[in-house]
């Protein structure tokens, strides 16, 4: 049903893209994040609820049709669909049903609870194809309500000592999961016009929002040693305004759960908050799609690889667009410096 | 316990030594002192030592937690100890086991000690049942005798006598001595400060000056006395009051980690202060630094420690003889008390003959091998220099003694405090260099296994490339982040976490010294080694080969 082609995963039947890295005819798209809907193709295809960010990412001239989730559509004789994957505002899976075989490509996708988005719904198929973004053991994720608390006790700590916070977190879905997840009436929210930008589409699609002010560096002044403000991680390392006074930096994301990546950051705290499954999320994923065949993508995905045929799968590594090895995508996730790469 | 593993956690994820200070002030100001005795023997560091191997704990850990040995390797890559790797696979408690640090202690720690295995295995795996993953990575790292909970011993010195109202100095001296981990022990230290604590305290040092240009020796070798300089840790010896300090620059308290000095000190008259360099040492010549630093690290080793690298102190000032300071002396007169000070040591030890001393060197004569391996105090040599050709002389030489440059004092300078221009002048050896081609680089553990962390340079031996030395240092951010891109665009093969690449860019590489070497391929090992500069304009046929290496290294025995 899929081959991988240079431009991204292929279906040859319904001679379709799916997330594809260069410009196709035709390219079906899991979710709003770059790395994943890229503009240029012709048409674009996508779970209804994820088209207004995707057209934030691709611009008011692509041509977006919306699915909602769970409605088939026909593409050359092969019924494609969406369904949920909880990996941010309108994410989802593609399932594809052609001469009885079922697949289904997970895109990313998390167990965790979140409510900024419809939750992770397994689908049975024969093959699946899945992230793998945190495939070791060692990534279990602690219970996001007892990390919120965390980061409302970090805080109030810092207002007590007269010290901005600042939290850094990937500019699409995270940076919004933090704004709602935080307590807004310990103090005055700010985010940058980058993350606010999306804030509209998810008040349109029911998610309660808090009021977050813009970022600016006046804004951020005037309520100086009191705010948080929740910046894109593109702007690690950069000097912060003066005017905002002490600054305490912390970071937002599952690589935080390691200490040699916390010091690599070089951030104050860190909170291990992920919209990508944990390993006992994937192999729960996994189980329960009932499938007998696995593919595995982006991210290191070897060792799930090996684990997974030990336990009695069919599974393979899938290439990614990152020079063929799938280990070097994970620097570009974990170790790499100012280019955004989610987490 | 749980609040002394806040403090481990906070210790761990601060950035800033004050922010450090602040939570090791909160936790001694508020722990009870049965409790907080414990905490000051478990920073320390140096009290439990790995009571469970990390073998051990690996394979049991990897039995409860249900996974292959393989999948355990590939998680010990990503996160760099064994300690925290356990830690976050074991399914621990869900929330922090309650109790104090001293029961902890009691219960859990204490009966690892020289325990069965299999008794060992059933306290971990109850353990293992009670704490949370926080409070598990904490216990790993005080059973394998881990990392030093993230904190240095001058922060943990400056920490206490804030909260005990005490001078840092008299904090260190009093931390150095043995202790218990009781309650009255911890209270005696919180106590004010007395005389006693004042007693041994050292004098400023006075220190020498890099040599800016061609000032020096324009008034010919009489008014300059020069001697080696050595690279080691700087001390002065402190004997007052029946008792014997010795202190390093930086105001630790090295007795405990020195004892054969220490010894030294015992056996010099009451009142007297010796300022010296302390250095590992056998046979003729110094010992590379690195094998002094494991007598610092952790707080002096073991024995066998100790007999594997001997430390001498290399004295050459006297501060105080016979309780009078005799820092307004001109060097001379210092220099000729000095000499007194040491021969009558050497005079006195001859009547035990388990410590031996060697006698004071004459000026001018070059070494004889007349050294014991046993003693612990040395006198630094003067150099017998007549004029510019002379000293240069010297300074060209000065590896193939063991030193790393030249140091020059007015014959009539005091001791002074700090540094004062002209008085003292340090005069560095250069650098050895050579032209080497990048082969290969390494991941480091713990980086993911996506950092590089090593890089491999080689040398020509006839039409081969040969491998000479690894080095990171010396390359600034944006050459590192150039480098790191280069090696994943030319990798040539893979073997493990190393990456081979095309032998085309050139380095000039800084070292300190060569020595032989039969682990090596290449026959030798470069000390100190370092990267000086990224040679774009050399082709990699320029580089050195093996053969100009070997050259430059100097006749000695084989270490």
């Amino acid at each position: 049903m899929l081959t991988v082609t240079d431009r991204g995963l292929y279906c040859a039947a319904g001679d379709f893209h799916i997330d594809p890295w260069r410009s196709v005819e035709r390219a079906v798209i899991t979710h709003a994040h770059s790395d994943h809907a890229r503009p240029g193709s012709r048409t674009y295809l996508a779970a209804d609820c994820g088209v207004p960010l995707l057209r934030c990412r691709l611009g008011g001239k692509a041509s977006i049709r919306g699915l909602p989730y769970g409605e088939a559509v026909d593409l050359n004789g092969v019924s494609v669909s969406f369904h949920p994957a909880g990996h941010i505002l309108g994410s989802a899976q593609i399932r594809m049903e052609h001469r009885g075989q079922v697949w289904v490509v997970s895109g990313d996708y998390k167990l965790q609870e979140d409510p900024t988005c419809s939750p992770f719904e397994p689908v049975r198929c024969h093959v699946f194809v899945t992230e793998c973004t945190f495939g070791l053991p060692v990534y279990r994720w602690p219970d996001p309500r007892g990390v919120f608390q965390e980061v409302n006790a970090w805080w109030l700590r810092n207002q007590r000592a007269r010290r901005t916070s600042l939290l850094l977190a990937y500019s699409l879905g995270k940076a919004q999961r933090m704004l709602v997840g935080v307590d807004p009436t310990l103090g005055p929210l700010f985010a940058h016009d980058a993350i606010r930008s999306f804030l509209p589409a998810y008040a349109a699609a029911g998610v309660r929002l808090p009021s977050v002010e813009s970022a600016t560096d006046e804004a951020v002044a005037g309520a100086r040693g009191l705010g948080l403000v929740v910046v894109p991680t593109s702007a690690f390392g950069t000097a912060w305004p003066k005017g905002w006074g002490e600054v305490s930096v912390a970071f937002a994301s599952g690589w935080m759960l390691l200490r040699n990546t916390r010091r690599r950051r070089g951030v104050d705290r860190g909170f291990v908050v992920s919209d990508h499954a944990d390993w006992p999320g994937l192999l729960q994923a996994i189980r329960a799609t009932g499938a007998e065949r696995v593919w595995v993508t982006h991210g290191a995905a070897s060792p799930l690889v090996r684990w997974l045929q030990e336990k009695g799968w069919e599974a393979e590594a899938l290439p990614t667009q990152f020079g063929g090895d799938a280990d070097t995508s994970s620097r570009e996730c974990g170790a790499g410096g100012g280019a955004e790469r989610e987490d | 316990m749980e609040r002394f593993t806040q403090l481990i956690v906070a210790l761990d994820s601060a950035t800033r030594a004050a922010e450090k200070l602040g939570a090791l002030e909160d936790y001694f100001r508020q722990t009870a002192p049965v409790d907080a005795a414990w905490a000051l023997v478990l920073l320390k560091g140096d009290a439990v030592r790995r009571v469970v191997k990390t073998t051990q704990l690996r394979a049991w850990g990897a039995e409860v937690a249900g996974l292959p040995d393989w999948l355990m390797d590939e998680c010990y890559k990503v996160v760099g100890d064994w300690a925290e790797t356990l830690a976050l696979l074991l399914p621990t408690g869900r929330s922090p086991a309650p109790g104090s640090l001293a029961d902890f202690v009691r219960q859990r720690l204490l009966p690892l000690i020289g325990a069965k295995e299999a008794a060992q295995r059933r306290l971990l795996e109850r353990a293992w049942l009670e704490l949370d993953t926080r409070q598990c990575l904490l216990w790993h790292q005080l059973i394998t005798g881990g990392a030093s909970l993230g904190v240095s011993r001058p922060l943990l010195v400056r920490a206490l006598a804030r909260v005990a109202g005490v001078d840092p100095a008299s904090m260190a001296l009093r931390l150095a001595e043995p202790g218990q981990p009781t309650r009255e022990d911890f209270v005696r230290l919180m106590s004010e400060e007395t005389a006693r604590d004042v007693e041994l305290r050292p004098y400023p040092f006075f220190s020498a000056l890099p040599r800016a240009g061609e000032a020096s020796l324009e008034e010919g070798g009489e008014t300059w006395q020069v001697e080696w300089r050595w690279k080691g840790l700087r001390a002065q010896l402190v004997r007052r009051g029946g008792r014997v300090a010795l202190w390093s620059r930086r105001g630790e308290v090295l007795t405990r980690t020195f004892p054969e000095v220490a010894e030294v000190g015992a056996g010099l008259p009451e009142g007297t202060v010796l300022d010296g360099e302390l250095l590992a040492w056998r046979g003729d010549r110094p010992l590379a630094f690195a094998q002094l630093q494991r007598r610092v690290r952790r707080g002096g080793g073991g024995v066998a420690l100790r007999g594997q690298v001997p430390v001498v102190l290399m004295v050459s000032d006297v501060l105080e003889s016979e309780g009078v300071d005799w820092r307004n002396r001109p060097l001379h007169a210092r220099r000729a008390e000095l000499e007194r000070v040491v021969a009558q040591f050497g005079e006195e030890r001859k009547r035990w003959p388990s410590v031996r001393v060697d006698s004071a060197w004459l000026q001018g004569d070059l070494f004889a091998s007349s050294f014991e391996p046993s003693l612990a105090l040395k006198l630094s040599p003067l150099l017998a220099v007549k004029g510019r050709d002379e000293l240069e002389a010297w300074h060209r030489e000065v590896r193939a003694w063991g030193a790393n440059g030249l140091l020059l004092k007015r014959r009539d300078s005091l001791y002074g405090a700090g540094c004062e221009p002209g008085v003292w002048w340090e005069w560095e050896a250069d650098p050895l260099t050579c032209d080497a081609v990048l082969v290969a680089a390494q991941t480091g553990r713990g980086s993911g296994g996506t950092l590089l962390h090593q890089y491999s340079f080689a040398v020509w031996d006839g039409a081969e490339l040969v491998p000479v030395a690894k080095a990171r240092c010396g390359l600034s951010d944006v050459e590192d982040q150039a480098l790191q891109d280069f090696v994943l665009q030319n990798a040539t093969g893979r073997f493990g976490p190393v990456r081979a690449v095309r032998p085309v860019l050139v380095f000039q590489l800084a070292f300190d010294a060569i020595a032989p070497s039969a682990r090596h391929r290449s026959g030798i090992i470069l000390q100190g080694i370092r990267i000086r500069t990224w040679r774009k304009d050399k082709e990699p046929t320029e580089a050195d080969n093996l053969e100009t290496l070997r050259a430059m290294a100097p006749w000695g025995p084989a270490r």
